[in-house]
């Protein structure tokens, strides 16, 4: 994962799913380790240095429905250390699980809100504890989404290989195999 | 009778002139389609992106309609907006995509465009900040009459939708 500002973070993961999907096995929630960017070997367009953290971090999990509304969305939570060794948000960030089985890797872009004035970013800065939400699976939700200011920041990366079961059985069109 | 799943994301927007957008999305389809489940229309965040190349709203997207009839298709229609640093919101841009027929995942880039009114208008909108809006939001995504207007051109945004049509092959239906 890439955050430009950042090194020393972890991250939690989660799925977010609609009311008819159940879990069937595997763990759909993780914490990964500590880990520290290592020298950066490439740039953004702005010069800054991208380094890059390594989490390697593996799960498995697999899911069952009756209805695909409400296809599973992996949401992902990156914190760190301030310069106080205090742990804060980095970023937030969701995205949908491939629908197509095959390998896939995604790139999650990640957002953190931001003050809704200056008085409170001066606050926060005080305080050391700048803005999150309160529910942490906003990300994945549509709703309640137009009062938000948020600053996007930093990606994770992702490789999910899907494997799916009886679609096509129920009358549902798949993709042929090598479209996305 | 023949379903429709529409699943997938508005990921965000580039090549604005600001990148502190949000973006307010709708999806309209014809008489014949009744939305079963989830939202059809909703307003992103309003990201002010470290990298102004991309703005990122990665607003999820799921509907579920079911239909009778091809007619009608279901549209995504969007209007961005720019919020400046005083909080007002002035238009950016309005455009429309039909939403794909085949299975599947699709990247689309919506390209948008804004009126700019005559040279009066411009000139207030330059030191107010208004800019001209259409009354009937329809001529988004209608061929109806747009011939008197003048318009601007503007970025795009971006837009990851899968489709996951059932019933259609039962029904004679090639996608």
């Amino acid at each position: 994962m890439q955050f430009p500002e950042f090194d020393s973070l972890y991250c939690k993961f989660g799925f977010h799913m609609g009311p008819d999907w159940t879990v069937l096995s595997g763990l759909e929630e993780g914490i990964t380790q500590f880990a520290k960017s290592r020298q950066a070997s490439t740039f953004t367009d702005s010069g800054q240095a991208i380094k890059p953290c390594v989490w390697n971090f593996p799960f498995s999990v697999s899911f069952k429905s009756t209805n695909p509304f409400g296809w599973p969305q992996l949401l992902v939570t990156v914190y760190g250390l301030d310069a106080l060794g205090r742990d804060v948000v980095r970023g937030y960030g969701s995205v949908r699980v491939p629908m197509a089985p095959g390998s896939h890797t995604l790139y999650v872009s990640m957002f953190v809100p931001i003050a809704t004035s200056p008085f409170n970013q001066f606050y926060s800065w005080m305080l050391g504890r700048p803005p999150e939400f309160i529910d942490p699976k906003f990300a994945a939700k549509s709703s309640g989404r137009e009062i938000t200011r948020v600053r996007s920041q930093g990606t994770v990366k992702v490789l999910l290989n899907i494997v799916t079961k009886d679609l096509e059985a129920l009358g549902y069109a798949i993709p042929k195999s090598g479209g996305a | 009778m023949a379903e429709v799943h529409i699943i997938g994301s508005l990921v965000g927007a580039s090549e604005f002139p600001k990148s502190a957008l949000c973006c307010h999305w709708e999806i309209i389809a014809g008489e014949f389609w009744s939305p079963v489940e989830g939202e059809l229309a909703g307003q992103t965040h309003v990201d002010a992106p470290l990298d102004p190349e991309l703005t990122v709203w990665n607003h999820p997207i799921d509907i579920h309609f079911t239909t009778t009839s091809l007619a009608g298709w279901p549209r995504l229609r969007v209007q961005v907006f720019h919020q400046d640093v005083f909080g007002r919101n002035e238009l950016y841009g309005y455009g429309f995509a039909h939403l794909p027929c085949s299975p599947g995942l699709h990247k689309i880039d919506i390209a948008t465009w804004r009126p700019v009114g005559t040279g009066a208008d411009q000139l207030w909108s330059y030191f107010l900040g208004a800019t001209p809006q259409l009354r009937n939001l329809d001529l988004i995504d209608s061929p109806t009459d747009r011939f008197r207007l003048i318009t601007s051109s503007m970025g795009k945004v971006h837009l990851e939708i899968a489709v996951m049509p059932r019933n259609f092959g039962s029904n004679g239906i090639e996608l």
